[in-house]
């Protein structure tokens, strides 16, 4: 298979990683520069002291300056030794700081950039990419660059000393150790090359047993195992898991063990030519015994040195592999454009109750084949009560967003007070609605931080959303009344909320923002019948003077409304008030009744007992 | 998970978990740090006697009969390392493999209680955590174990070079009565000791400050970690743009992160002292070590040779064992939050230690009955239900209502031997249900739980739970759950996957088509006593209404309880149960409780008052109501 070109060289991917450097912690490139000073010194020290003790060993030069060069070795060392031990801990700190620093510069991103390219699958795919590949750990893109970029360095300049020391005794032996490089380096290139092509493979492997693993744990799935037997189920999928993960184990680790061997015989042929040479200088006695405890000291070093220089430099050629999906996706996805709007436009959108209409709004799913919503049109009258209802999937939540702006219609025009909604900035559309979601959301603040969605709240706007969503006693019941922090996730002494409170809180939230157009989808499913009736009689009176939208499978809702709209199979298939549509005998009046059957006094009922629709 | 176990009993209990996971695992890291360790004492000591040969004068036969020696070594030794190393990284892949494979299987097949229980839930907390700030159990091994058997090959070489140097006999000078007494091992012993104990020193040290610093760290991680899984979930990203919360979670995401790398940083410099200062006296000792025994070589006691070799080995003693002590602490920290392992696989898969086999019967005819029972959650205070008393008939039909949090999923939970009641019993058919062998008690119930769970995996094997997969039959109960129109409408059908969690041909499903799912998974395992929670809460009025009419065919003459808290599944049961504050309140059917002026009345009415043309009526004449005009 033909090797794609990455998109960002290793160069471009160097150039912007110590851009990232100078911008946020400019100390990394001291700490890179003091490693290969400290590394080199080391190193050097390492090899020539030893040498000189046996020198003065051999000429039997005075005791106290063998004593000296001893200590002095001991000392500079243990320097050396600190010294790298510093430098080591500042780089692991910050070098790991600025990886989690690119993480949240990612995700600054992700919440700015417009949601409908969140919706697109291959999008979704490349954010995750990103982070797993570039942000995720200690030796993700982000951190390895930096890691193999100081490592290479230092290696390299040391062992470029001692290939040079030795050279001087040997001229061609520099050739040796290039050659041996080159080849170990072909070696692991060619076992790489079949790693890229084939961890695929077990990476499919490593997702089902992570999953199983989850799953195995999450509490929400103990009594379904249980009472489903899925032990059974667990065993076989993890023997297969098992075996074929094994399968791919051996070959990986037989083709590493080829691919090293080669570059250990290599290596080999030029430690053994290193050493016939100065083992036949010295017992030839060209070369005293000094020089070559030296120099066999130099020659020691090469297999490591070559070794970490091979590795520093596969890691740095797959850091900047790992880097691809974080650079592109950095340099794809862009803030959504806020140009403001002309005074003409703002004013005649500052107009209240607010208006919208729908002409003609087909929506499309990224990537998906089969339109949700088709050809929609409708006119949500400024200060009106608008249900919207259907079978699952019919394309209300769709719907929803269209409104508010957080998707683009794939055809037709969203007027919002006659203006076309596809010229407004983002966070003007997005400012029109309140939302309350199916799925309540509580975030790790407190209650007044959950309800204002701010850091700073302002106290008396929140009791007064509180009071309006019937939470005030249920939070001043609260250890902390407004001050306790909600969910356990950060602080362990967090309340956890019922349904019904949580969904309260939504419903608090969106009062909180006061904006003009309310959007309450299926607020009421958590909720016992006690509970959801007082909902339904709080609707009524706080949606006065706003515009809403009111979305529900739960037919007793709509009857507040002032217009329905059934929805079908992605298109509206019945419009009008309660009455209309039972007169109509159409789907709605069919629902309504199936809803209320049970209700009624009487229940006709067959020869078998069985409820019948009457 | 017992604390106090002495450390030996851990590490016993850590060497047993790994032999159980990989019986080779052990062995293979030995050889492996053998043959890895080997090197540098191979190359000190081939240099050291060939200066030896030198500086006697040997025959240039001998040197190079030495030269080749060495090389031959050399090759064999890189050739067996490389096959070594093989073997200790398939071992590794196996023995995480094998882990993760035990202990899943091992918490599904788990007693439910314990499953649920705090302590092996902080536990594995405790252990995840671990894993990821420090290693797990393979970091174990090839650190902590590496450590440990480097150490011990070097402390052979050490001894034995040590013995050397004793044998090294002094001919007359100033120094002699030194080198010949034995206060001159001694004096090697306390060159050699003071960096040793600066390292133990330093292991301490730096294991407090470790330990300060992660406490200080793992609520900033935590704190980073959910800000992180929060921005990575998208649909947040529909409240962060509306309510333009995005700056808020940014803030705070950055946070958390500064403060959590500010801790990390004066963390490690409080670490400092204790990993710099035993590496520099480590330096230090080499250095008055060579002195030492240099003195001795100058007073030819002591060939050249022979002093780098001594020095060598001795300096790569003090380095094995400061480096086996550096890792001692992370060692010991490891050792004891993997004890989350060895306790799990450790545990028992029942308490209750039932064995009765249920007599098979194809007449469906169990009875259920609860006497006086009474129950607590483990970890709570409250009574959960008081004094339960109820009898199911055989093939009864039982709705159960109540507000939420009355006691009605509690109920089930017991009756499904996830939970023990706390005072009272269970009996079927008369035998207490906890006599009964786990696995065949559990085959009798059918359940869908309120929040039911199903698996990535494909619908065939999520109706089956299991892999093998009856097709017909598979058939069968979906079209009992009326969902086989779209399963047939899958690129794959039954071998389509759910969700694209695992596969990425899998489809999404709606939260009405995984009920439908769920039901039909409960009619699958045809078991006689079919329990359903909350079946049809996220379905449309028309699926429901469609599940009520399959009703019979879902439950057919078997024993059925059915828990809603919409009140209008309760006109189609024989009897109803209501619940409240863990308590049987009221006891009869629809025409009955419609009758009483209790908390039935209550509940039906706050759910028909939608839909009755009385109340609109009334609520009409008060003028409570909006434009909405009234059903004629």
């Amino acid at each position: 298979m033909a090797k794609k070109k990455p998109q960002y060289s290793l160069v471009n991917n160097l150039r912007w990683y110590f851009r990232q450097v100078q911008r946020y912690f400019p100390g990394l490139k001291w700490d890179i520069l003091g490693t290969v000073v400290v590394t080199a010194l080391t190193g050097v020290i390492g090899v020539i002291v030893p040498a000189w003790l046996v020198g003065l060993l051999a000429s039997r030069a005075h005791f106290s300056y063998f004593v000296e060069v001893a200590l002095g070795m001991a000392v500079a060392l243990a320097a050396a030794g600190a010294a790298s031990t510093f430098l080591k801990f500042y780089a692991d700190a910050w070098g790991s700081n600025l990886r989690a620093k690119l993480a949240v510069a990612l995700h600054q991103l992700t919440y700015q950039m417009p949601y409908q390219q969140l919706q697109t699958p291959h999008v979704q795919e490349q954010f995750h990419q990103s982070f797993s590949n570039a942000l995720s750990w200690t030796l993700a893109g982000a951190e390895a660059i930096f890691r193999s970029t100081k490592g290479l360095l230092a290696d390299g300049v040391t062992l470029l000393i001692f290939t040079a020391t030795l050279s001087a005794f040997t001229p061609w032996l520099f050739v040796l150790v290039l050659v041996a490089a080159v080849i170990g380096y072909w070696g692991l290139q060619s076992y790489r090359q079949w790693y890229e092509t084939n961890k695929a493979n077990w990476a499919t492997q490593r997702r089902q047993t992570s999953y199983l693993g989850r799953t195995a744990y999450a509490l929400e799935n103990g009594k379904d195992m249980r009472l489903y037997h899925i032990g059974d189920w667990y065993q076989s999928h993890y023997e297969a898991l098992l075996q074929a993960r094994m399968h791919w184990q051996r070959a990986d680790s037989t083709r590493t063990a080829v691919a090293e061997l080669i570059g250990d015989v290599a290596g080999f042929v030029r430690d053994g030519a290193a050493y016939t040479m100065l083992v036949l200088a010295a017992a030839a006695q060209t070369l005293s015994i000094a020089q070559f405890t030296l120099l066999f000291g130099v020659t020691n070093q090469f297999v490591a040195l070559t070794n970490g220089l091979l590795m520093d430099w596969h890691q740095l050629q797959k850091a900047s592999l790992d880097l691809q999906e974080l650079r592109a996706f950095t340099d794809h996805q862009t803030p959504a454009p806020t140009q403001p709007l002309a005074a003409a436009d703002a004013s005649q959108l500052a107009k209240r109750p607010v208006t919208i209409q729908f002409e003609h709004v087909s929506y499309l799913y990224p990537e998906a084949e089969n339109p949700t919503l088709r050809d929609v049109s409708f006119t949500l009258a400024g200060g009106e009560r608008l249900a919207l209802v259907g079978v699952n999937g019919a394309g209300k939540s769709t719907l929803s967003k269209l409104m508010m702006g957080l998707l683009d219609p794939t055809s037709g025009t969203i007027r919002i007070n006659g203006i076309d909604a596809a010229t407004l900035p983002p966070q003007t559309r997005y400012a029109l609605f309140a939302p309350v979601f199916q799925e309540s959301t509580l975030i790790a603040a407190d209650v007044a931080q959950n309800v204002a969605m701010t850091a700073e709240p302002d106290a008396r706007r929140v009791q007064a959303a509180l009071k309006q969503a019937d939470l005030t006693q249920t939070v001043a019941d609260l250890k902390q009344g407004v001050h306790t922090q909600l969910t356990r996730n950060l602080h362990d002494d967090g309340a956890d909320l019922s349904g019904g409170q949580a969904q309260k809180l939504m419903l608090a939230r969106a009062l909180h923002k006061d904006a003009p157009v309310l959007i309450l989808d299926e607020p009421t499913a958590a909720l016992d019948a006690i509970a959801e009736s007082a909902v339904y009689q709080m609707y009524a009176t706080l949606t006065t003077g706003k515009t809403s939208l009111f979305i529900s499978h739960r037919l007793a809702s709509t009857r507040f409304c002032d217009q329905i709209i059934f929805l079908a199979d992605g298109r509206i298939a019945e419009q009008g008030t309660h009455e209309e549509l039972l007169n109509a005998h159409g789907r709605y009046a069919e629902m309504y009744a199936i809803q209320s059957k049970y209700y009624q006094k009487e229940v006709k009922q067959d020869g078998s007992g069985q409820v019948v629709l009457g | 998970m017992d604390q106090d176990k002495s450390f030996w009993a851990k590490l016993r209990g850590i060497v047993w978990l790994i032999h159980q996971v990989d019986a080779g695992m052990l062995p293979v890291q030995f050889c492996y740090v053998l043959l890895i360790g080997i090197l540098p004492y191979l190359n000190t000591g081939f240099l050291g006697v060939l200066l030896i040969m030198l500086q006697r004068r040997a025959r240039p036969a001998q040197i190079v009969a030495l030269l080749l020696a060495f090389l031959a070594v050399r090759l064999g030794l890189t050739v067996l390392q490389r096959v070594v190393e093989k073997l200790q990284a398939d071992h590794h892949q196996l023995l995480g493999q094998r882990l993760e494979a035990l202990t899943a299987e091992k918490l599904v097949r788990l007693d439910y209680q314990d499953f649920e229980s705090k302590d092996l839930r902080a536990a594995y907390d405790t252990a995840r955590r671990g894993a990821s700030f420090s290693g797990d159990l393979g970091a174990l091994v090839q650190s902590g174990f590496y450590q440990a058997f480097n150490m011990l090959i070097a402390a052979g070489f050490a001894i034995g070079i040590l013995v050397t140097l004793l044998r090294g006999h002094v001919a007359e000078s100033k120094f002699a009565w030194l080198f010949n007494s034995p206060w001159y091992l001694v004096v090697i012993l306390a060159v050699l000791a003071l960096p040793l104990l600066l390292s133990v020193w330093g292991m301490r040290r730096g294991s407090v400050k470790q330990r300060e610093m992660i406490q200080k760290i793992v609520a900033h991680n935590v704190s980073w970690q959910y800000y992180n899984d929060f921005a990575e979930n998208f649909k947040n990203g529909e409240l962060t743009r509306l309510y333009d919360a995005d700056g808020m979670m940014s803030r705070a995401e950055e946070k958390a992160l500064d403060a959590g790398n500010q801790a990390t940083w004066h963390g490690m410099m409080g670490m400092f002292g204790a990993t710099a200062v035993p590496s520099a006296v480590i330096q230090l000792a080499v250095g008055g070590l060579f002195v030492l025994v240099g003195l001795q070589a100058y007073a030819g006691g002591l060939a050249i040779g022979t002093v780098l070799i001594a020095v060598g080995y001795l300096q790569q003693f003090m380095l094995a064992f400061d480096g086996f002590i550096g890792e001692l602490g992370y060692a010991v920290n490891e050792v004891n939050y993997l004890q989350y392992y060895v306790t799990l696989l450790k545990m028992p898969t029942s308490h209750t230690g039932g064995t009765l086999p249920v007599e098979k019967r194809t007449d469906n005819d169990f009875a259920i009955a609860f006497h006086d029972v009474s129950f607590k959650y483990p970890d709570s205070d409250e009574w959960a239900l008081h004094h339960i008393n109820l009898t199911l008939h055989i093939g009864e039909r039982l709705a159960i209502v109540g507000k939420n949090g009355s006691g009605k999923t509690t109920l089930v939970k017991l009756l499904c031997r996830l939970f023990t009641p706390t005072e009272g019993e269970i009996t079927l058919n008369d035998i207490d249900i906890q006599k009964y062998d786990l696995a065949e008690y559990q085959s009798l119930l059918g359940v869908v739980f309120q929040d039911f769970r199903l698996f990535a995996y494909s619908i065939g094997e999520n109706v089956a739970a299991s892999t093998h997969v009856d097709a017909a039959r598979v058939w069968q109960a979906l079209d009992v759950a009326d969902i086989t129109a779209r399963v047939k409408a899958m690129p794959k059908g039954l071998a389509t996957p759910i969700t694209k969690s695992l596969f990425d041909d899998g489809i999404d499903i709606s939260g009405g088509e995984a009920q439908k799912i769920a039901i039909a998974r409960a009619w699958y395992k045809d078991a006689p006593i079919m329990i359903l929670d909350e079946p049809t809460a996220a379905l449309d009025p028309i699926s429901e209404y469609e599940i009520y009419q399959r009703f019979d065919a879902l439950v057919g003459d078997k024993t059925a309880i059915y828990i809603s808290h919409r009140m209008s599944s309760t006109r189609f049961s024989q009897r109803i149960v209501v619940f409240d504050q863990g308590q049987i309140v009221q006891d009869g059917d629809h025409e009955s409780l419609m009758k009483q002026a209790g908390l039935y009345r209550q509940l039906f009415n706050a759910q028909a008052q939608y839909y009755t043309d009385d109340k609109i009526k009334e609520e009409r004449q008060q003028g409570l109501q909006s434009a909405a005009p009234v059903v004629q």
